[in-house]
């Protein structure tokens, strides 16, 4: 049965390279992601540049991180088990005469696979990390393979918090506390430690972190202690944290090899789960990001009549996803960019608006205007386009707005910045949600009956980049003339808005034109 | 009144539909078989106007993309398109106020022929797949429309629903609704069809009514073509 099993592992990872070189647009999209990596690692290999900022940082940032991806997976496992297998895997292997062990051994290096190409969007990240950090290629790398192991550790971790607490609530409960609450325990031991010594600042908190103390933190500290040994030439830092993270692993795989025989329960829920959303994406649906227990509150659409029915339809809908002031991708977005404007905050506004920037094409992607297009019901409705069009977006240029505040305000705060930049970051941070929208319209209207996804993103990012150009430009040319910040980002902004307005009316009958391409 | 001329539709080099014409006349119910992939649903699609082709669509008269034919217009999908954060009844409501109607109580009956009145306040997201259907029908039908397209309707309903709506398909039939069924099921379409369409790689292969003489049964033309490649349209 081995044989059966290798046999399905090359087979799998034969078709994947040959479907690369099968399909053209694939080829050129990995070959450009190359480039553009190879371009990074050369413009940023400057060996004379010192660290914009203090090195020990890094691994505190990376920790925190891995910290996060680690709790979010583990608290998913604790509701749905782990996510090791395919649906394929599910309905084929798990009738199979195959030992159990032998499956869970396949479903754990095919996660370590997964885990290591998630994190291969780090690698991204070479050029503000190499510019802030100092961090050549090796130390990227090293950078990647942690988080591949951290996710890796957290979908055992996953496998066996379901397995042990999927049949009693109050087990779970009982355990959810102890693993949070050693955690949280950490967290507050290192925030207790920086008060006492120097404050509740960035540099005391720094200087708590970079300690045994939150290097002892499971899974997080060892990460970030194997980061800062090889950051700092220790061997024997590295090699204790990367020898602790192997024993609690083979800990866990005994565990869940010698006393979890019948562990296919524990990732049945996930592999539907995963399956649906695979499916969905496919049919060119956005799962939707509502929590999981909405509070349905006032019922009724409330308003609207024609087009403005979309307007008051997503008003309604946001009041139920959302938790706050903003969903909860909105929030945990806006809390990255905050904590990412703390740790540049030497460096000006601009990596932090960089980010906010970045962060937004993803959030802008799960707007109800994008969820919208993915229904049938607007391209149906007897209305005119444009209107249709306009009623889908304003509730999206409205949010935009909240989000930038929500950003801007308190990340201006902390980067002591004067009110007219605060503002002009708000308003061109809103700016861009005009273009991502008009930036989709455009693509929609111009590339909707490209089939290929490949090619989608890359014309949406042309068009992006065409929208935008004139207000990036501008801002450039009035920073190199030295002109205060506030007005760059006003000019950005006040550029962004014509642009997209002119894209939008330009591409005006997209919803008479598009294709709801779900092929 | 639904017509459909010459239509084509080209999906990078598959050509998935390939000079379609047919008509489906006031009061009469037609059904489009076809095996997997014959391109039934594309069809469907680029009737109710989300996908461009070459060729011309005609609702009531009017060109399939202008706002006369859209108003004339019901389309269910495959796939049931509800919205998670809507309410059973919000649906309805959503519907209405986008085509700009009153509530004549036409909602409220259909939600309890379909058993969904109880159910009213529940969230799109807390159906189950069958009950999306039923609410994703309930939407399509709720504004009166002149042609109603429906692509694989009977998949994920319950026998109760079923029957709820093949006696549906006779009432609109009676009012004089256009309707278009496209199955690869043709057991779920028997006795109640006036004309059968039958595509097979994106054509028309065959055309067969219940009075037209022929000895063949439809189940027995459609596997004759299917899987003896004969042509007969």
């Amino acid at each position: 049965m081995k044989g059966a099993m290798g046999y399905l592992v090359f087979t799998r990872l034969k078709a994947q390279v040959r479907e690369v070189f099968k399909r053209p647009s694939r080829l050129i999209y990995l070959l450009l992601l190359a480039a553009l990596f190879g371009l990074m690692l050369l413009g940023g290999s400057g060996e004379t540049e010192a660290p914009a900022r203090d090195a020990r940082e890094l691994p505190i940032l990376a920790g925190a991180f891995y910290g996060l991806m680690f709790v979010v997976l583990v608290n998913s496992g604790f509701k749905n088990g782990a996510s090791m297998f395919s649906l394929s895997d599910v309905n084929l292997l798990f009738p199979a005469p195959i030992r159990p062990r032998t499956v869970l051994y396949y479903g754990l290096v095919r996660q370590l696979g997964t885990s290591l190409l998630l994190g291969l969007f780090l690698l991204f990240q070479y050029g503000w990390l190499h510019s802030l950090y100092g961090i050549g290629g090796g130390m990227l790398v090293l950078i990647v393979a942690l988080y591949g192991v951290s996710v890796f550790l957290a979908q055992v971790v996953a496998m066996l918090a379901y397995s042990f607490t999927s049949a009693s609530p109050r087990r779970r409960t009982v355990v959810k506390c102890c693993v949070y609450g050693v955690l949280a325990a950490f967290v507050l031991a290192v925030a207790a430690r920086a008060a006492l010594t120097g404050g509740l600042t960035l540099d005391s908190l720094v200087a708590a972190a970079d300690s045994s103390l939150f290097r002892l933190m499971p899974v997080v500290g060892w990460m970030a202690g194997i980061l800062r040994g090889a950051m700092a030439g220790d061997m024997l830092m590295l090699g204790a944290y990367a020898a602790l993270t192997a024993v609690f692993l083979a800990i866990m795989v005994v565990l869940i090899a010698r006393y979890n025989h019948d562990f296919y329960e524990d990732v049945l829920r996930t592999a539907e789960i995963s399956h649906s959303a695979i499916t969905a994406q496919k049919e060119g649906r956005v799962a939707d990001s509502a929590p999981a227990n909405v509070k349905v509150g006032k019922t009724g659409i409330g308003g609207g009549w024609g087009a403005s029915a979309i307007y008051f339809k997503h008003r309604l809908e946001s009041r139920r996803a959302r938790r706050w002031l903003l969903s909860p991708t909105s929030l945990v977005f806006a809390a990255v960019v905050i904590a990412f404007a703390a740790f540049t905050r030497d460096s000006g506004p601009l990596p932090a608006f960089l980010m906010a920037v970045y962060m937004q094409m993803f959030s802008e992607a799960l707007s109800r205007f994008g969820r919208e297009l993915t229904k049938p019901y607007i391209y149906l409705m007897p209305e005119n386009a444009f209107v249709k069009l306009v009623a889908a977006l304003r509730e999206s240029v409205r949010n935009g707005l909240v989000e930038a505040l929500v950003v801007f305000v308190p990340a201006g705060l902390i980067l002591a910045l004067d009110p007219w930049t605060i503002a002009a970051l708000v308003l061109a941070r809103w700016s861009f949600t005009l273009v991502y929208n008009a930036d989709t319209v455009a693509e929609m209207r111009l590339f909707g009956g490209v089939s290929s996804k490949f090619l989608t993103i890359f014309f949406y990012f042309l068009l992006m980049l065409v929208i935008a150009l004139p207000g990036a430009v501008a801002a450039i040319v009035l920073g190199a003339m030295g002109v205060h910040p506030a007005l760059c980002y006003a000019a950005l902004a006040v550029l962004n808005v014509p642009a997209s307005l002119l894209a939008l009316f330009l591409c005006r009958n997209m919803l008479q034109y598009a294709e709801l391409n779900d092929r | 009144m639904l017509t459909i001329e010459n239509v084509s539709k080209r999906y990078g080099k598959t050509l998935a539909n390939d000079g379609v014409s047919f008509a489906v006349g006031e009061g009469e119910l037609a059904v489009l078989l076809g095996p997997n992939g014959a391109g039934k649903s594309t069809l469907i699609k680029c009737i109710a106007g989300l996908l461009r082709f070459e060729g011309k669509i005609e609702i009531c008269g009017h060109d399939n993309k202008s706002l006369e034919a859209k108003r004339a217009l019901g389309y269910i999908p495959e796939m049931p398109a509800v919205y998670d954060l809507l309410t059973v009844d919000e649906h309805l409501e959503f519907m209405r106020r986008a085509y700009r109607m009153e509530d004549d109580g036409y909602g409220e009956e259909l939600l309890k022929r379909f058993e969904m009145w109880d159910k009213r306040d529940k969230l799109g997201k807390e159906l189950s797949k069958g009950m999306q259907q039923k609410l994703s029908i309930c939407c399509q039908l709720v504004h009166r429309p002149k042609v109603i397209i429906f692509d694989e309707p009977l998949i994920g309903l319950d026998p109760h629903a079923i029957k709820e709506l093949k006696e549906m398909f006779g009432e609109l039939r009676a009012d004089g609704a256009s309707l278009l069924i496209s199955t690869h099921m043709i057991d779920s379409v028997e006795n109640y069809w006036d004309v059968a369409h039958i595509m097979m790689h994106g054509r028309l292969a065959a055309v067969k009514r219940p009075d037209d003489g022929g000895e063949r049964s439809l189940e027995e033309l459609f596997f004759a073509i299917t899987e003896g490649g004969e042509v007969s349209a």
